[in-house]
């Protein structure tokens, strides 16, 4: 008899993330701008959570909490029982990786597609084998061989997300935060690219973050959705049930935007 | 390297800029090619002749050829400002890139080093150098970085600045990189553009103000000619004696032009990213 364990992978705990004014006249009359506000949810190891919302509710700021980009002004974030901070940051790093919307601002303009990918790949590996590891990887992400002296300017936006799938595959991460990482592409690419997720997700075990605008994308990947709004999470649950029995006016609005039919 | 250069000579300003400098690099790598007539050999018999097919650009007041004077000048003046460039660029953005990218105190320390320097008067400092060091090549040089290192360091930091929050300098920080790799291979070759542009319009500064402390006495010293010690001479006689500034002056004016081109034009290429 198989033994279903559910483990949180990642816990947030009432996190609150602000944004502090900047420019000489915000300083003097400073205006606190709170982003995310009081948001508690955790991620089960293995499965998809989405955080869904309109663009500024605070799911990108969340994402950027998580990785260590920007500092909460309060609550906690527990990755596999560790707590995240200054100092475990470091070593928990890789495990975590960011797919993010531009794929191509996300790979260095000058470095060639193979040595990107293989940036990623822990050292010590002997050359010889780092290419043949790195040229794994671009199969198993769908890129051609040909590609691996490439610069990035000269693929395509879903090749450019492919070599940053596979980069996170290199470091040998657990949990991938996709931020918006379709809505750049074309229909065609996306439903490839969530094809590649769904497999990959399956094959390595890996649990993801989805981080969306779009009902309707999500609806094919998430096991769970958390609806977010000005900062809070205001409906949480099964793909299923937000989309069939919404139990807000917002959730019931993005419903209706995605043009999905119950 | 073909392909660089023909990108380049396909940008109009590049293409001007090398039109001008190529020919006096050349004659500054021919010298004695090309200029035959020993630059120091004086001939009190042929003073102060004006320009004629003899002497290309006439004579000075101890009789020295002018035209191979300028031509082994060029040699001098290039070396000085390349190699002063070479220090300034190098110092300037090792400082920027590490201020601009750590931040916190390091940035702190580092800019304010150089807002003493930008706030020092340099020509005093210039002049307070040369007075307690022997002149020479080497002195020159590093006088001459000193004076320029410092618009590097601010334009290299505020360049870190911008490059240290994008997404790709992002990605791999949660690739958990360390902090000098990421500078030496994120960081840094996405700074080389803006380093060989500013790196040509320094050399054209530079040109200028080696010239200057030539003319005031600080710089290359006789029977050495730089272009700025012809410039000097051409002051004690300017009207019965006018080819001795005017074809130093138009050969420096020239030059720094071209350096001016060649730079806007690699600009422009580092902005379209053909670079």
């Amino acid at each position: 008899m198989e033994i279903q364990t559910t483990h949180t992978l990642l816990r947030v705990n009432n996190l609150v993330v602000e944004y502090q004014p900047r420019s000489f006249f915000d300083q003097v009359k400073p205006v606190v701008s709170r982003a995310v506000d009081q948001v508690s949810f955790g991620v089960i190891k293995g499965e998809t959570l989405a955080l869904v919302g309109e663009s500024g509710c605070g799911k990108t700021s969340i994402a950027m909490a998580i990785l260590g980009f920007i500092k909460p002004a309060g609550g906690e974030i527990h990755y596999d029982g560790v707590e995240l901070n200054e100092l475990t940051i470091g070593k928990l790093r890789p495990q975590i990786q960011p797919l993010f919307q531009d794929s191509g601002s996300a790979l260095n303009p000058q470095m060639k597609i193979g040595r990107a990918i293989g940036d990623g790949i822990p050292p010590g590996l002997p050359a010889g084998q780092k290419r043949i590891r790195v040229l794994e990887l671009m199969k198993n992400v769908g890129l051609p061989e040909n590609l691996y002296d490439a610069y990035p300017r000269q693929m395509s936006g879903g090749q450019k997300q492919r070599v940053c799938l596979a980069r996170a595959l290199a470091v040998g991460a657990e949990f991938l935060i996709l931020d918006e990482p379709f809505s750049a592409q074309d229909i065609s690419i996306q439903v490839q690219l969530m094809r590649l997720l769904r497999d990959l997700k399956a094959a390595l075990g890996l649990t993801l973050l989805l981080i969306s605008h779009d009902l309707s994308t999500v609806r094919l990947l998430a096991d769970r959705i958390l609806v977010m709004r000005t900062g809070k999470i205001v409906e949480s649950g099964t793909v299923t049930d937000i989309i069939s029995k919404p139990q807000t006016d917002y959730a019931c609005e993005l419903v209706r935007q995605a043009g999905i039919k119950p | 390297m073909s392909r660089i250069f023909n990108i380049v000579w396909k940008n109009r300003n590049c293409r001007w800029g090398l039109v001008i400098l190529l020919p006096v690099f050349f004659a500054g790598m021919a010298g004695g090619f090309l200029a035959p007539i020993d630059p120091i050999r004086q001939n009190l018999d042929q003073v102060l002749q004006a320009p004629s097919w003899r002497y290309l650009c006439g004579t000075d007041f101890y009789g020295r050829d002018l035209f191979s004077r300028l031509v082994n000048g060029s040699r001098i003046t290039l070396g000085l400002s390349l190699s002063a460039a070479l220090l300034a660029v190098l110092g300037g953005t090792l400082l920027g890139l590490t201020a601009g990218f750590l931040r916190g105190w390091v940035d702190g320390i580092m800019m304010r080093t150089v807002d003493v320097f930008m706030g020092f008067p340099r020509l005093f400092a210039v002049l307070l150098v040369a007075g307690f060091c022997r002149t020479g090549f080497g002195a020159t040089v590093i006088v001459l970085a000193l004076f320029v290192w410092m618009e590097t360091a601010r334009l290299v930091r505020a360049e870190t600045l911008t490059i240290r929050e994008a997404l790709y300098v992002k990605s791999a920080t949660a690739l958990g990189l360390s902090k000098l790799r990421i500078a030496r291979t994120y960081i840094f070759p996405n700074l080389v553009g803006t380093v060989i542009t500013n790196t040509t319009l320094l050399i054209g500064t530079l040109i200028i103000i080696e010239s200057s402390l030539s003319f005031l006495g600080f710089g290359t010293q006789e029977p050495a000619a730089s272009w700025g010690t012809i410039l000097s001479q051409g002051r004690i006689d300017p009207i019965g004696a006018w080819w001795i500034a005017v074809f130093s002056g138009l050969l420096i004016v020239i030059t720094v032009i071209g350096f001016n081109l060649l730079g806007d034009g690699l600009k422009q290429l580092h902005d379209e990213s053909k670079l």
